[in-house]
């Protein structure tokens, strides 16, 4: 075991350090901008003298963020829950069952994983258009979950076959079926997993831009992103309105990922680096 | 009922939502590429027509290189730094993990309109960037840095690497600790320097992240549109189009959908190749 001298740990540090704060800067300044009163010119890195929360109410009002902020939470929502409930029955079977065509099944839904959405996007545009769906929450959900269902199959079947095959194989012994086995022993000894595929669901369907952007033309439908970019497009000279307006998009995913970070990264680096 | 039933009883309700929005539309693009077609008008079958004509068109050959351009400044530039950050701090018990990792990959946790938001304020004519020049007796670098025709790609490029370094860093960083530290000092006593050891223990070591962070990064890269389309749609002229913004200007607003169907089918393509040949590499061992 080599002895490391005390330089070499400082820099170390100072490297974590230095990239933490190119990470941090260009959040920082655009927070800070923020706290100035609407409309107020600014340049370089300004730090207001008298902080003020008029702008993230002016930004709130004119933005109408009340109704894209309940537009992004229904759609998340939603998405979480089929990305969730769907990816947990194919990955249970993937995982620990034997079909014929199993296989093939599950190479077909992994190649989804690497297909840009940009094929599939002119065709469901067209396909919701005649279904008479275009312009409905169905327009968004429907598409995210099927978009993020390749990654959860894949994430989800990780998990089932990392199950010892022992406790399946008892709890059938004892009689149960399938379904009890999944529902009463393997959810609940998965919710590491699970919880981490919530989170990554949820910052998805939050945070997607194309497909509200393609899908909804009604104000009424548009989902945080979306409503910033066209808000962007016409306060672009009230920088602080406009950083405002970012925080409060951020603001969300932000706070879920502050609270939820631990079971995320246990969950996710465990996936990841399998 | 047999096992073997029930299987496909659990596959079916994903299967069923995968073909409406996956395979269905994936079918659909494909056929969509082999047609002239405005959205309106009836279909016209043209064969080959749109691919072959890709290949000579100049906006799209420029389309093409600048995603080069940015998958070398989103995976390529992150990727090594992960790699160099993971070889300084393998071996060592790092404190305040958690908190370094949550920092690092808060960028990834963000909306790209914001990110691009943030950053067109950064570097805006009278934005941080350009005051910091002036302060340091820069003056005459000053910009504003995405309406260049020079910088504008550059820029974006530099935005990318910020978006996915942190991610590369966390993968290769928690990798780089799960590496068995016998290794190490098995290289110490065979006499190995620091940079035999990170070609023959933390490469090694790293293989299956470096993988993960290659496709997830290149797929990043590729699939970029929300953040050149909120910063420059593609602009000035055509200096920041890639094949994502390129895609959906035709598509959705030149109405030239077969182009851009067959331009998406190149891109899909080209991204399952890139994710099969980076698995291959990363299982051959």
């Amino acid at each position: 075991m080599s002895v490391h001298s005390r330089t070499e740990v400082r820099t170390r540090y100072a490297i974590l350090a230095g990239a933490s704060i190119v990470t941090l800067l260009p959040l920082v300044v655009v927070a800070l901008v923020a706290f100035y009163k609407p409309g107020t010119p600014v340049s370089g890195v300004a730090v207001p003298h008298h902080p003020s929360v008029d702008a993230f109410a002016h930004a709130w009002q004119i933005g109408d963020f009340s109704q894209a902020l309940r537009s992004s939470g229904i759609v998340s929502a939603a998405v979480v829950t089929i990305v969730t409930a769907l990816s947990i029955l194919a990955g249970y079977a993937f995982g620990t069952m034997q079909f014929r065509g199993s296989k093939a099944l599950f190479y077909l839904m992994l190649v989804g994983m690497t297909i840009p959405f940009n094929v599939m996007i002119v065709p469901l545009y067209f396909d919701f258009q005649s279904l008479h769906l275009a312009n409905s929450y169905l327009a968004l959900i429907l598409p995210e979950s099927g978009i993020y269902l390749a990654f959860g199959i894949f994430w989800m079947r990780a998990y089932f076959v990392s199950v010892p095959r022992a406790l399946i194989e008892a709890a059938r012994i004892e009689g149960a079926s399938s379904f009890r086995i999944l529902w009463n022993i393997l959810v609940p000894i998965g919710k590491p997993a699970i919880l981490t595929l919530m989170m990554l669901t949820f910052l998805a369907s939050w945070n997607e831009y194309l497909v509200p952007l393609v899908m909804v033309s009604n104000d009424n439908l548009q989902t945080v992103p979306l409503r910033l970019a066209n808000f962007q497009g016409q306060y672009v000279t009230d920088v602080p309105s406009l950083a405002a307006a970012s925080l409060i998009v951020a603001g969300p995913a932000i706070l879920v990922y502050i609270f939820t970070q631990r079971t995320f990264f246990r969950g996710l680096l465990q996936g990841a680096l399998k | 009922m047999s096992r073997q039933r029930v299987g496909v009883l659990y596959v079916l309700p994903p299967l069923a939502l995968y073909s409406f929005i996956v395979l269905i539309p994936f079918g659909d693009g494909v056929w969509i590429s082999l047609h002239n077609w405005d959205g309106a008008s009836p279909m016209q079958f043209v064969g080959l027509h749109n691919f072959v004509s890709s290949f000579t068109d100049p906006l799209v050959r420029q389309a093409f290189f600048h995603s080069l351009v940015i998958i070398a400044f989103y995976s390529v530039i992150p990727v090594g730094l992960g790699l160099v950050l993971a070889s300084v701090l393998a071996r060592v018990r790092l404190r305040l993990l958690a908190m370094w990792r949550a920092i690092l990959f808060l960028p990834q946790v963000i909306s790209v309109v914001v990110v691009g938001v943030a950053w067109q304020w950064v570097l805006a004519q009278d934005g941080p960037l350009n005051d910091f020049l002036r302060l340091i007796g820069l003056g005459r670098l000053t910009q504003v840095w995405l309406g260049s025709f020079t910088w504008a790609l550059p820029t974006e490029g530099v935005i990318g690497t910020w978006l996915m370094s942190g991610l590369c860093m966390v993968l290769f960083v928690t990798g780089a600790q799960s590496i068995d530290p016998e290794l190490y000092d098995a290289a110490d006593v065979d006499g190995a320097g620091p940079v035999r050891e990170f070609f023959t223990v933390t490469l090694p070591g790293l293989r299956n992240v470096t993988a993960v962070a290659s496709i997830l990064t290149l797929v990043g890269a590729l699939n970029n549109f929300g953040l050149i389309w909120v910063t420059t749609q593609g602009g000035p002229g055509t200096q920041t189009q890639v094949m994502s913004t390129l895609i959906y200007t035709r598509a959705f607003v030149l109405d030239d959908i077969g182009d851009a169907a067959a331009l998406a089918v190149l891109l899909a393509i080209l991204i399952m190749g890139m994710s099969i040949g980076i698995s291959r590499w990363a299982e051959r061992s």
